[in-house]
């Protein structure tokens, strides 16, 4: 058993070029490494991630929708513990360094490239393995990782979605995921057309109360509390079937079709469909900013 | 609601919501532990250490003429209460109820599962109508209540910066105090809330910057210019810090999001080019007062103005006029 551990944000000094771009393979980091409250086993999720590197050997950036749910399912942590950014820093830099550099290292055999900070210490959306913990968590429904898995066929949900506060309302989180696929005749959200109806949506809330429109299900400490405390078996989830989740009550269906209506009329009202590049920030949300509200100095 | 013109009308007078009653696993909180008048809740250090679960009564009033005004012209309020945690990502809903008696005041209980929960939660009631056609729109908010579930990040709520004593060569210090065991201090930026670690091995420190009655002059000028060297440099690192924490948000600077370093930047940063908005002051922190030659200009003004903020001037006049008086500068 290999036990999940914090490792302290003074690590940042180490982190050099040469460790950064695998030319120093691993850091003698055990100064700077400290318990946490409960012990919880990575092997599962080393193996997971393993077994990534094996199937999506050249071709990294394809691993990340395969790989969310599995991941989530095989480090299970309650929230308060995946909030704990120095657990993310232990995996990402002193358990599994190889796997970031992998995923993010280019595919330029020929010379080392050097993988930003970021992806090793970074934010909920940048760092290499909690990014993937953050959105299985955030679009999950209930146990069925299903829109998991689709939205991160591409890498628009980090870029565009994962840091708006409303992405922490499940309903809203799950209804994105949707129209994301939808969209398009079911072609799905072009980058530059995600990015747009992200800012404009984000605008829209501050007229429209998202905790009105949807019921948002209070998570189930208990059904947590027992996906947290039963056994891994990592075994099950090499395959192409989904791991199941947390059993804990799905978003009702009324909550993310209400989002999903508001996202439709946002997209008529700035011509979505008709959008094909990223116009300057002053004409792009011309169109919703008429409707926001004002600060008083 | 009150610093903001929304597009639309909004229901006029103060919306409050009240936290009370709040207990862990049952057993209410010590009366220290909860600060109406600053609206905020300490849940850390409990006796209870394992604690599993906050319950609390919530209660939302907001003046009875002016809602009924407003319901009359644009049919019934809701209200949501949410009590949301950005490090978790939590945005949890807390139902209440509306009375019967007085239709101005909601009511109810909410419980909160530590495990959902890290560093600070807030807790905030929103009204919304339909107004114009358009349903669910905010039409005005209560103040916030904030909840401590681990070390406040703020100095506004833990109070001055905490001052620790360790002998830097110990297995048992911070692994950053071991890392210089021959300094005097060091600042420990690695907790929810930066420390001064002073080194018990360092000889003479201790004797040094104890309060003391009876100090000769000499003593009282060395005892003084060693806290404020101290002070001086640990303020240094904090700003620092808090620069570099400042953070972007489409290519808009935006403050801070641990509170410390948000509070240390709106105490530094006015002082440095007075006259400059709030706006202003983290553009010039975020771009210019970081490259050369504006860090140069940075670097200087912050120096004289962190010596002003800890009182460095005034207890040096005060060490070498008593000096001077005794004869021992001349």
């Amino acid at each position: 058993m290999t036990p999940l551990k914090a490792l302290l944000p003074s690590v940042r000094s180490l982190l050099d070029d040469n460790f950064r771009s695998g030319q120093t393979p691993r850091l003698d980091v055990k100064s700077l490494i400290c318990d946490i409250d409960r012990q919880i086993d990575i092997d599962p999720v080393i193996a997971i991630l393993d077994e990534s590197i094996r199937r999506f050997e050249t071709s990294p950036d394809q691993s990340d929708s395969w790989l969310a749910p599995r991941v989530h399912a095989a480090l299970r942590l309650t929230r308060r513990e995946a909030a704990d950014k120095r657990i993310w820093h232990f995996i990402n830099i002193a358990a599994k360094p190889d796997f970031v550099r992998w995923r993010f290292g280019g595919d330029d055999t020929e010379s080392r490239v050097i993988v930003p900070y970021d992806r090793f210490m970074g934010e909920d959306s940048k760092n290499a393995i909690g990014r993937l913990w953050w959105v299985a968590e955030l679009t999950r429904n209930g146990p069925d990782y299903t829109e998991t898995l689709s939205v991160l066929r591409t890498s628009r949900f980090y870029t565009s979605w994962q840091a708006l506060d409303a992405m922490h309302h499940r309903p809203a989180a799950l209804a994105v995921c949707r129209f994301d696929r939808e969209f398009n005749d079911n072609k799905g959200l072009t980058d530059s057309q995600s990015q747009r109806l992200a800012k404009a949506f984000n605008l829209r809330l501050s007229t429209l109360c998202l905790d009105a429109l949807a019921i948002n299900p209070v998570v189930d400490a208990a059904a947590i509390d027992d996906w947290c405390n039963t056994t891994v078996d990592e075994t099950k989830f090499m395959g192409d079937d989904l791991p199941e989740g947390p059993d804990d009550e799905p978003v009702p269906e009324n909550s993310i079709k209400a989002v999903e209506a508001v996202l439709a009329a946002l997209a008529d009202e700035i011509d979505l469909a008709e959008f094909k590049r990223a116009p300057r920030r002053s004409r792009e949300l011309q169109e919703v900013q008429t409707e926001a509200p004002v600060a008083d100095e | 609601m009150k610093a903001t013109s929304f597009p639309y009308s909004t229901l006029r007078g103060d919306v409050e919501l009240t936290v009370s009653d709040a207990r862990i696993d049952g057993t209410p909180l010590p009366p220290d532990d909860v600060q109406a008048n600053d609206r905020l809740i300490a849940l850390h250090g409990q006796e209870i250490r394992e604690w599993q679960r906050l319950t609390f009564r919530v209660d939302v009033q907001t003046n009875p003429g002016l809602l009924r005004q407003y319901e009359d012209e644009h049919g019934s309020v809701t209200l949501s209460v949410i009590a949301s945690c950005r490090p978790t990502n939590v945005r949890q809903p807390i139902r209440l109820g509306r009375s019967t008696l007085d239709p101005s005041i909601w009511s109810g209980k909410a419980e909160l599962h530590r495990s959902h929960f890290r560093d600070k939660v807030q807790i905030q009631a929103q009204l919304t109508a339909k107004v114009g056609g358009v349903a669910h729109r905010p039409v005005s908010s209560s103040d916030s209540w904030t909840l401590y579930f681990d070390p406040s990040e703020s100095f506004r709520v833990a109070g001055s910066l905490r001052v620790v004593w360790y002998d830097f060569k110990s297995a048992s210090a911070p692994p950053i105090a071991r890392q210089f065991p021959d300094s005097a201090y060091v600042v420990d930026l690695e907790r929810s809330l930066p420390e001064i670690l002073l080194n018990k091995s360092f000889e003479g420190l201790e004797p040094i910057l104890r309060d003391a009655k009876d100090r000769s002059p000499t003593e009282l000028a060395l005892h003084d210019i060693a806290r404020m060297s101290i002070a001086r440099s640990v303020w240094q690192a904090l700003v620092y810090d808090a620069m570099s924490a400042i953070q972007m948000e489409d290519d808009v600077p935006t403050w801070p999001e641990r509170e410390w370093h948000a509070e240390v930047l709106r105490r530094i940063l006015p002082e440095i080019d007075p006259g400059k908005s709030e706006t202003e002051l983290l553009h010039m922190a975020s771009v210019d007062w970081r490259q050369h030659p504006g860090s140069g200009s940075f670097a200087a003004r912050s120096e004289a103005v962190i010596g002003d903020l800890i009182g460095a001037n005034k207890s040096l006049r005060k060490s070498t006029q008593a000096l001077i008086r005794r004869g021992i500068v001349t």
